[in-house]
């Protein structure tokens, strides 16, 4: 059995449908990349999956069926969800927005847990008592991941996480989500349109378009492909 | 001089009132997004909650308390029944607007039909004398209500600022969407900012109905006071709805003793001055902060 598995999804805003019957797994450990132009209704399956929208058809994680849950109790069983953009708390200090990371865990390993982001993210430290919305976008985006983190979740989704960091930066947070992957076996759904750093960490992809998976496969399937490689690995 | 100190003083008696009230249209604006204009009315009722269990014998501070603590369910009950219908996006804006103004009446309508409209006696809860300080001499009241706001204000600080409970509140004030997907129940820090300002609330009507006279219409002028207090010192801001509230009082008394044709007639005009002057000219207030629009 698969850690997640999706039968079906449709989901969307209002009587605007968005996404029509996504047929998605991920299984345990596994870090899943998701394709597609913009519009293509990559953020709203994340949104549905952690229960920020509603949607209909069948979506289990570890057995247990997400749909009509609410995103508290999701994150609960163990699912991180880093948002497009504005995923802190901009009125609060770095090490605050840290702390509400780790809602779900002992406040003793939460210490712990705080200085394992400080080191991997030494930014993050030197502006600890920085509010966040004074952090440039980067760094916020930076403070997003390693909030999302914080509870050392089981599948961590991922939307954009290289929006606004510069290229090096974006390798070091792929090569961080990499390390992650490896050491303690976090599963991951990764939307980005990076699409070479995303390939390299993950082991499948799924391409989606206008709301419906049109191609899936192994990461180097995918790559192997020439329309793919056209449209988003740009070569 | 001595008339100076002692308007100085009742300003910020009256002052330290509005702040709180202010305070409490702030917890429910960082909750919900939006203005109760029903806070007032909250307040209003809680006073007659205290009134009758005082006239049931209770004790006072004892009667205070019971008002209290009825004010902070029935605050966290409103959030629940009549707010989280229309969702916490606060997209619902104008709805929920129109929802507080209705609350606003039936309370008022409410408590004239259970009370009548006749105005009733609350005794001031620090005693009648007055004490001297300096050349001036104080009525207990306004020293008594200057000390039990600073300290309701301290405690609100290290609830917010010293517990994970507090942490939790300001995370779901913050950005509610990423305090959910952080296991943080959203919903319930709503309806317990709703509690406490329904709580805080219920204090201020029984520490000023002594001065007003307890009736259903006694908070209208108050809660323009808290309005200006609140969009002075920026209506996100607890600090600043304190800060906002004594500048108001001080405002008031002075303006309403020194400038002649101000008087008494037309003190209410000075909040709506002010509140017309802060949003024209610093829409954030004084520890607002600036609203950056993002997409
Ligand atoms: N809040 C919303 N209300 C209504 N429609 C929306 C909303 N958010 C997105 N949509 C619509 O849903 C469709 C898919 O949007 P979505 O954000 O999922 O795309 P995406 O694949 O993440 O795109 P991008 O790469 O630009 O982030 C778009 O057509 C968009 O207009
Ligand atoms: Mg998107």
């Amino acid at each position: 059995m698969s850690l997640l598995e999706l039968q079906g999804l449709s989901a969307g805003y209002g009587p605007v449908q968005v996404l029509h019957g996504i047929d998605l797994r991920v299984d345990q450990g596994q870090v899943t990349v998701v394709l597609g132009a913009n519009g293509a209704g990559k953020t709203t399956l994340l949104r549905a999956l952690s229960g920020i929208i509603k949607g209909t058809g069948t979506v289990t994680f570890d057995g247990i069926s997400l749909l009509g849950r609410p995103s508290e109790k999701i994150a609960a069983l163990g699912i991180s969800h880093v948002p497009q953009g504005r995923g802190t708390f901009d009125d609060m200090s770095v090490e605050d927005n840290l702390r509400v990371g780790a809602y779900l865990r002992p406040q003793h390993q939460a210490k712990g847990a705080l200085d394992r982001w400080y080191d991997l993210f030494p930014r993050l430290a030197d502006r600890r008592n920085q509010q966040a919305g004074s952090l440039s976008g980067g760094e916020q985006q930076m403070l997003a991941i390693a909030r999302a983190l914080m509870p050392e979740p089981r599948l961590l989704l991922l939307d954009e996480p290289s929006l606004g960091l510069a290229p090096n930066t974006t390798r070091m947070v792929f090569d961080s989500l990499g390390r992650i992957n490896e050491e303690t076996g976090t599963a991951m759904l990764v939307v980005e349109q990076n699409a070479h750093l995303a390939l390299e960490i993950g082991s499948a992809a799924v391409l989606l378009e206008a709301g419906r998976v049109v191609s899936s496969g192994t990461s180097d399937e995918l790559r192997g492909r020439e329309d793919i490689r056209r449209a988003y690995l740009g070569y | 001089m001595q008339l100076f100190a002692q308007q100085v003083l009742d300003g910020l008696a009256m002052g330290a009132l509005y702040g709180a009230l202010a305070l409490c249209v702030v917890l429910v604006y960082r909750a919900s997004g939006i203005v109760n204009f029903a806070q007032g009315e909250m307040a209003m009722f809680a006073a007659f909650i205290t009134w009758q269990a005082y006239q049931w014998g209770l004790p006072l501070v004892v009667a205070i308390a019971l008002s209290m603590v009825v004010s902070f369910i029935f605050g966290a009950v409103c959030e629940r029944v009549l707010i989280r219908p229309f969702g916490t996006s606060g997209a619902a804006h104008l709805s929920l607007i129109i929802v507080t103004l209705g609350l606003m009446l039936v309370l008022n309508s409410a408590a004239g039909w259970i009370w009548g409209y006749l105005t009733k006696e609350v005794p001031p809860m620090y005693g009648e004398g007055s004490v001297t300080l300096g050349s001036a001499a104080v009525a207990k009241q306004s020293v008594g209500i200057i000390i039990t706001v600073a300290v309701v204000a301290a405690l609100l600080f290290l609830l917010f600022q010293k517990t994970r409970l507090g942490l939790d509140m300001r995370a779901a004030a913050s950005n509610p969407e990423s305090a959910r997907l952080s296991g943080v129940p959203v919903g319930r820090m709503l309806m317990l900012g709703w509690g406490l300002a329904g709580g805080i609330g219920a204090l201020v009507g029984a520490l000023v109905a002594p001065q007003l006279f307890l009736q259903p219409n006694m908070m209208a002028a108050m809660l323009l006071y808290a309005f200006a207090a609140a969009t002075l010192g920026g209506i996100d801001s607890p600090v600043g709805a304190l800060v906002g509230g004594l500048i108001v009082g001080l405002l008031e008394n002075l303006a309403g003793t020194y400038v002649e044709f101000i008087g008494n007639d037309f003190k209410q005009a000075v909040a709506l001055i002010i509140i017309m002057l802060v949003l024209l000219v610093k829409p954030e207030g004084l520890f607002g902060t600036k609203k950056v629009a993002r997409v």
